[in-house]
């Protein structure tokens, strides 16, 4: 009997929830790469339910006050998704409870760059068009001291992306890539 | 005689013929701006008659002038009364005379043959799959099969690949490979709804490295990075001598495990990288070996070649240079679109038993008016500047000179996936940051995706090493010199457009500028659409792009838009 004959797919989207339900990423990411494995065109679908089901959760998380663990979450997922406008509210909400109430994340080095392209998302949300800015600078002076002692990844690539993205003036936005290329393309 | 071509299809389009020449054509994408749109001719009329619309419009005719309505499709065979597809049209023909339902690959069949001197050839149609054989009976325009005809079909099957050999006059089905999905039967019981295509193969490598079905040309891109060697053993693709196809799924299941579920970026990943230079190597091997069992068969100098997987330029790159055929025709629209045409033009044929010609050209869109752009550029909050003919040329090229991104606009959008030259975005070449400015900003690409070029047709040896032309931009070759970054891809190759100026007088001659100023007559030609989005189709969807994207400069017709 071949795979596809015996794979129960209820079985395993009811692990996906149980797994986000419990906050395992990792465990959760293995169950949705098995989904896609045994029904591949259903990929984006199932990518779709494991976001929004990460989506709810977080929130969850946000309302209980555990931040801590709703920033985690939202920081592994904010370098894999390019845009989702239910996930860009979810972070607003985050966003909006940590700087309000002054709360202090203790991020390491990796977290701070995330961080900075997430707050340049915030700020251009509600429409604070120099804090989106300033973040956005902030996220490429993290980036270039990375540079320095690493080609560029895949998750710098997507953090200039969508850093960029948040600058409304684009002559500003044209500069600052202008500056980090001669970083980019120096190492 | 009027004909409306439909391709009803996940790539839906509608295109309009008159006495067999193809006089408008437009992809229901660009009405809606929903990339790969489907027409489905089922509770979508405001899509399907404003396709409609756009195409008399552009003949300056109206319903009632048509004569006949030819219908393609690769799904299920649905009649429709004309009563209801008078409605979906949204108007009725006065002297009509039918409704034709053509097979999908003939469709395919007839498009290509369209561009060509009419010379006996193979017609050469792959893509994911097409007609389902149960269907067959439905059809009023059906193919005439040759005695010799090698065939590999189920009654639940559908078509994935078929050739058919033109001789001067008929067509004449060959080949064709149309298995089930079914899961008992055993080439596909571990096809997870997989066909036994090649189509279908580069789905499956789409999914797995790309966590999309449709992301085809990606993986062609990420080929590049990779090494074919790693799974040459695999065998994924095989063809006996008789020309059964197989394609392992069996195997790819047991070997590869972790698809890029989440689309990362994957220049730096040589799994995946590895696998999509199989998939090419696999394709490029049995193309050729396809075509030595069809020519031997039935021998001749010239391919037609279409349908979805004859947009892969480095296999057809490959049949080029294999030297079997002196002549091949490919066009730009060889995907679903192209059947808009394909049945059109095989309804005209069945009524008259003629068939017309034309060069190749993908320019079927609408001309917008200087009024209609002036009027849509007014409703943006831009600077503009009316232009004479030359100075839009002077400027524009020294814009791009100065590396400048130029958004440019021009006369009558392309039909196919490729933006020609009349929705375009243009860069200089020559600078180190181009790449990165659109793949970083402008177009938010993976890095591994490469740009292409377009070179003035007279100079297109001295710089590419490239065989014969490539209007359509469907071929490509070695970049010859070091200097040009921005189109060079991973393996110093570049799928380029070569351009004379019958093909396209405006672009030609903002090409011969910018060769003035910079010395070199080539420019980066990529399409004019925001990342998701389809390439834009009339003025205010370009100015809506401008507004939401990153460019500074668009040309609009004769007018220049900068931003405040």
């Amino acid at each position: 009997m071949s795979e596809k004959n015996t794979f129960n797919q209820k079985i395993f989207l009811d692990r996906l929830g149980l797994c986000i339900s419990n906050n395992n990423f990792e465990e959760a990411t293995k169950n949705l790469n098995i989904l896609c494995l045994n029904n591949p065109f259903k990929t984006e679908s199932f990518v779709q339910v494991f976001f929004n089901a990460w989506c709810g959760k977080i929130l969850n998380m946000i309302n209980n006050n555990n931040l801590n663990d709703a920033g985690s979450r939202i920081r592994s997922l904010f370098i894999i998704i390019k845009y989702n406008k239910a996930f860009n509210k979810l972070l607003i909400i985050y966003l909006d409870k940590i700087i309000k109430n002054e709360i202090n994340q203790n991020l390491k080095n990796d977290e701070k760059v995330i961080n900075f392209s997430m707050l340049s998302t915030y700020y251009y949300e509600i429409q604070n068009d120099e804090k989106a800015e300033l973040m956005v600078i902030s996220c490429f002076q993290e980036i270039k001291k990375y540079l320095v002692n690493n080609s560029i990844s895949s998750i710098t690539w997507i953090l200039i992306q969508k850093s960029l993205k948040n600058i409304r003036n684009k002559r500003k936005a044209e500069e600052l890539l202008a500056d980090i290329l001669k970083t980019i393309t120096k190492y | 005689m009027w004909i409306l071509g439909i391709s009803k299809s996940h790539n839906g389009a509608v295109a309009l013929s008159n006495n067999g020449k193809v006089i408008s054509a437009i992809q229901a994408e660009r009405i809606s701006r929903v990339k790969r749109q489907a027409i489905k001719l089922e509770n979508d009329k405001t899509l399907v008659s404003e396709c409609v619309n756009y195409c008399l419009d552009q003949a300056g005719i109206k319903h009632s002038d048509l004569h006949s309505i030819s219908i393609c499709t690769p799904w299920d065979v649905v009649p429709i009364e004309n009563e209801k597809l008078f409605n979906l049209i949204g108007g009725i023909p006065k002297n009509y005379k039918k409704t034709y339902y053509v097979p999908h690959h003939y469709a395919h069949a007839e498009y290509i043959l369209h561009y060509s001197n009419l010379s006996k050839g193979i017609i050469l149609v792959i893509d994911g799959s097409g007609t389902k054989e149960k269907d067959r009976k439905l059809f009023n325009i059906q193919e005439k099969v040759d005695t010799k005809c090698k065939s590999y079909v189920e009654e639940s099957g559908k078509e994935t690949i078929s050739a058919y050999f033109f001789d001067g006059k008929e067509v004449s089905l060959i080949y064709r490979l149309g298995l089930s999905a079914d899961k008992n039967n055993q080439i596909n019981i571990n096809g997870n709804g997989f066909l036994q295509s090649i189509g279908h193969y580069w789905r499956w490598a789409s999914n797995y490295c790309c966590g999309s079905h449709s992301e085809a040309g990606k993986v062609m891109g990420l080929a590049a990075f990779g090494n074919c060697e790693t799974h040459k053993d695999l065998k994924i693709l095989t063809l006996d001598l008789d020309g059964f196809l197989e394609v392992n799924y069996k195997k790819l299941n047991e070997k590869f495990k972790h698809p890029n579920i989440f689309g990362k970026d994957l220049t730096q990943n040589s799994h995946y990288s590895d696998i999509a230079a199989m998939v090419q190597k696999d394709t490029e091997n049995i193309l050729i070996k396809i075509l030595t069992i069809l020519k031997n068969k039935y021998p001749t100098d010239t391919l037609y070649y279409s349908g979805g997987v004859a947009l892969n330029m480095v296999a057809n790159e490959k049949i080029i240079r294999s030297n079997l055929f002196k002549n091949i025709i490919l066009n730009g629209s060889v995907e679903d679109n192209g059947t808009a045409i394909g049945a059109a033009l095989a309804a005209y044929n069945a009524q008259t038993g003629a068939r017309s010609t034309s060069p190749l050209t993908d320019y079927y869109g609408k001309v917008y008016s200087d009024d209609e752009i002036l009027k849509s550029i007014k409703k943006f909050p831009f600077k503009y500047e009316l232009l004479t003919e030359e100075k839009k040329y002077r400027v524009v090229s020294s814009l791009i000179f100065e590396n400048n991104v130029v958004g440019w606009f021009q006369d009558r959008s392309e039909f196919g996936p490729r933006a020609l030259g009349n929705r375009s975005i243009l860069a200089n070449p020559k600078s180190q940051y181009t790449k990165y400015i659109l793949d970083l900003h402008i177009k938010q690409r993976d890095r591994y995706r490469p740009y292409s070029p377009v070179v003035l047709e007279e100079y297109a040896k001295k710089f590419f090493d490239i065989e014969g032309n490539s209007p359509v931009m469907m071929s490509g070759g070695k970049v010859l010199s070091n200097n040009f970054p921005a189109i060079t891809h991973r393996d110093n190759s570049a799928r380029v457009q070569t351009l004379s100026e019958k093909n396209n007088k405006i672009f030609y001659r903002l090409i011969k500028s910018f060769y003035k100023i910079s010395g070199y007559p080539i420019i980066l030609n990529t399409s004019f659409n925001l990342p998701g989005e389809p390439i834009v189709e009339n003025p205010t969807d370009a100015l809506n792009s401008f507004t939401n994207g990153a460019l500074q400069y668009l040309c609009i017709g004769n007018y220049l838009v900068t931003r405040n």
